[in-house]
């Protein structure tokens, strides 16, 4: 019988088992489907942008539009549809594309770490510790009124981000108490987690009752996810820090791919087990606190994402996390997309609209997977 | 082989996690059990290159030995294999300990639906050899372990005993390169008489394999046989005690008494976490010693020229 030669470059190249697609038609076919969502995104909404707009748009984006009506006579840009892609357009679409690439990938990371396809971010109170994170800087500045202006946001950011540090480290420390050895540490994580996270949950359900009203709404809707325009400067941060996350993950696939044999397996084949704990955990404290502040909590992309993946292409880990990257942002700028369309006057946070679509999407997904 | 090539173990002693939080309800019919003692081996040595079985009733500590011989557990003493710490190096991550020592758990599984050929790849995770290398010691541990048919397969759609024949073949992977390292001539003479193809590995493939400290890579088994039908029983014993011809040491835990007394150099039985006999294995496992461990009434019988223990 020929076989395929086996090096550790083939364990990245091929089909080697039955799937559906492989990963480079996987990444072809993920491609253009973010391309058509960017594009649907980015002319539909309560105004309707021409083709024309978005060229003379770019135009003046990188200052080509005196040369641009020199040598093509295209008119100077329109103003309003300046003013509404460079301000609210593109920013939520470039935040909707990093805030799912990171939540799908950690999911893919976590889930890798656990060994377990329920896993999600949420699962181990990094959400939950960053919303409390959140809300109590909510809280702190509202009843002290603070006139902090520009800083608000970041230090809500800030909030987010010590509080989603904060659970992980406590979910860390607690689960190391309690276990003996690496294979229990992780059962622990997750019930830990699931305590912790209760409690975060509810303090910062605690924390609305120190609200105005005009606060209260809009802390209820930013918890439910939503995408609201970024300044500049925080945008590039988020797009800068969620590149770092992803390619951190991507990093990590060897040693996640042999944690699948298990704990005690993947230490006799020489990988460093605690190490690789603390770097996913770590990962996502930092990709998911800065989602959540940024955000709101958005569901279902950290555990949607990754399975259809791994369905698609396989569960190596090599494809899985760069895979869930580029599916989780396929599926936030659709769902924004959708929380433009359907109520005109209005939008709908995000966060409901991956939900409603994405668990009965899921267990579709799960249905017809099993019927095969 | 001299004795710096296997394993000295001194003063190894674990307590179960029990006995640690003082827990009243530690009740055992074991009078040592009682006291918290999972394993307590004052001295042992364990030659290079022999095949050793360990054999013992359930709960006797076989296991445990054989994690801390890997040092996968915590454990008070100290275990030297190849004048490497074995707990302080697999604490490092050393490569070495990984190159020169395989270990298959007693339970395996997998989580995600992986292909059988991505799992065998996992073993080349600390490795930088030559394609033609590789390739030959993945059709070798395939053919001792007949495992070529499910390479394309996910391993979720195997049988248990195949998965296990699957797992067999990874660790074989592991420790080829370092028995290469040993003797690869002889590594290749067994290829050929299995069929497998030799002729594409060339001298610069084998200058890949780092000159290791280690003479005599180790694998640690446990219960490997447990779930796989007799042919593959007698098979896999056949092989390992092949390779441990060629320098291999394999520490099997088995309740095969019988292929003990048949494959091994040397046997070790233990009882209550601490080692009862050890010896060569007519001696060891001799009516005396099985009726005092086992509670069994045993002969030992010679027929075919070969030594059989029947059981009353």
């Amino acid at each position: 019988m020929q076989q395929k030669p086996l090096t550790p470059g083939s364990l990245t190249s091929g089909l080697l088992s039955p799937r559906l697609l492989t990963p480079h038609r996987f990444f072809i076919i993920a491609g253009a489907l973010l391309l058509c969502a960017v594009a649907a995104s980015v002319t539909q909404g309560s105004v309707s942008i021409s083709w024309s707009e978005h060229v003379q748009f770019f135009a003046h984006f990188f200052r080509l539009d005196s040369w641009l009506q020199s040598v093509f006579d295209i008119a100077p840009a329109n103003e309003q549809a300046n003013l509404i892609l460079s301000n609210l357009r593109w920013p939520r679409i470039v935040l909707a594309l990093f805030v799912g690439a990171c939540l799908a990938s950690s999911g893919a990371a976590l889930q890798g770490l656990f060994r377990n396809p329920l896993a999600d971010p949420a699962l181990i109170g990094i959400s939950a510790g960053a919303l409390l994170g959140a809300s109590v800087v909510t809280v702190v500045l509202s009843v002290y009124a603070f006139k902090v202006g520009h800083f608000y946001q970041l230090l809500i950011i800030v909030g987010a981000f010590i509080g989603a540090l904060t659970i992980a480290w406590l979910v860390f420390f607690l689960a190391k108490q309690l276990s003996s050895s690496a294979k229990q540490m992780i059962l622990y994580m997750l019930l830990v987690g699931i305590a912790v996270s209760a409690f975060s949950a509810a303090g910062a359900g605690l924390s609305k009752y120190f609200l105005t009203p005009n606060e209260l709404r809009q802390v209820t809707l930013w918890q439910l996810g939503s995408l609201q325009p970024l300044s500049a400067s925080l945008l590039t941060a988020v797009v800068i820090i969620v590149g770092l996350v992803v390619v951190g993950f991507s990093r990590l696939h060897h040693a996640l791919n042999i944690l699948a044999l298990g704990a005690e397996q993947a230490r006799y084949l020489g990988v460093n087990i605690k190490k690789l704990q603390y770097q996913v955990v770590i990962l996502s404290a930092l990709g998911v606190g800065l989602c959540v502040a940024v955000a709101g909590l958005i569901g279902f992309v950290g555990l949607v994402a990754p399975h259809c993946v791994r369905l698609l292409i396989g569960p190596n880990h090599r494809w899985l996390i760069p895979g869930s990257a580029l599916l989780g942002a396929i599926m936030l700028v659709l769902a924004d997309f959708l929380s433009r369309q359907v109520l005109t006057a209005e939008i709908i946070p995000v966060g409901i609209v991956t939900a409603m679509i994405g668990a009965p999407w899921f267990l579709w997904v799960l249905l017809h997977s099993r019927s095969k | 082989m001299s004795a710096i090539n296997g394993f000295h173990v001194q003063n190894l002693f674990v307590c179960s996690r029990r006995a640690e939080k003082k827990s009243p309800s530690s009740q055992s019919k074991n009078s040592d059990q009682a006291q918290g003692v999972r394993l307590n081996v004052p001295e042992l040595t364990l030659t290079g290159g022999e095949f050793i079985s360990v054999v013992g009733p359930n709960g006797a500590g076989k296991s445990t030995l054989l994690h801390c011989l890997a040092g996968g557990i915590e454990c008070s003493g100290s275990v030297m294999f190849c004048g490497l710490d074995v707990a302080k190096a697999r604490h490092q991550n050393s490569s070495t300990l990984v190159e020169s020592m395989a270990v298959l758990p007693q339970s395996n599984s997998v989580e995600f639906n992986f292909s059988v050929s991505e799992i065998l790849a996992f073993s080349f995770l600390t490795r930088a050899l030559s394609s033609e290398l590789l390739e030959f010691i993945q059709a070798l541990a395939c053919a001792i372990t007949k495992v070529e048919p499910f390479l394309s397969l996910p391993i979720t759609q195997l049988s248990g005993g195949e998965q296990q024949r699957v797992h067999l073949a990874r660790v074989i992977m592991q420790i080829l390169p370092a028995l290469c390292n040993v003797n690869f001539n002889a590594v290749k003479q067994l290829a050929q008489t299995l069929g497998v193809d030799t002729s594409s590995i060339t001298d610069k493939d084998t200058q890949l394999l780092a000159a290791s400290e280690c003479e005599s890579p180790c694998l640690l088994l446990d219960e490997p046989c447990s779930s796989l039908d007799l042919e593959f029983q007698l098979r896999i014993q056949r092989y390992l005690k092949q390779l441990t011809e060629l320098g291999l040491t394999v520490i099997l835990v088995t309740h095969d008494l019988n292929a003990a007394l048949y494959y091994s150099d040397q046997v070790l039985l233990m009882n209550a976490g601490a080692v009862f006999a050890q010896g060569e294995p007519s001696d060891v496992l001799n009516s005396n010693n099985i009726q005092q461990v086992f509670h069994i009434h045993a002969e030992l019988m010679t027929h075919h020229n070969r030594q059989w223990l029947v059981f009353h």
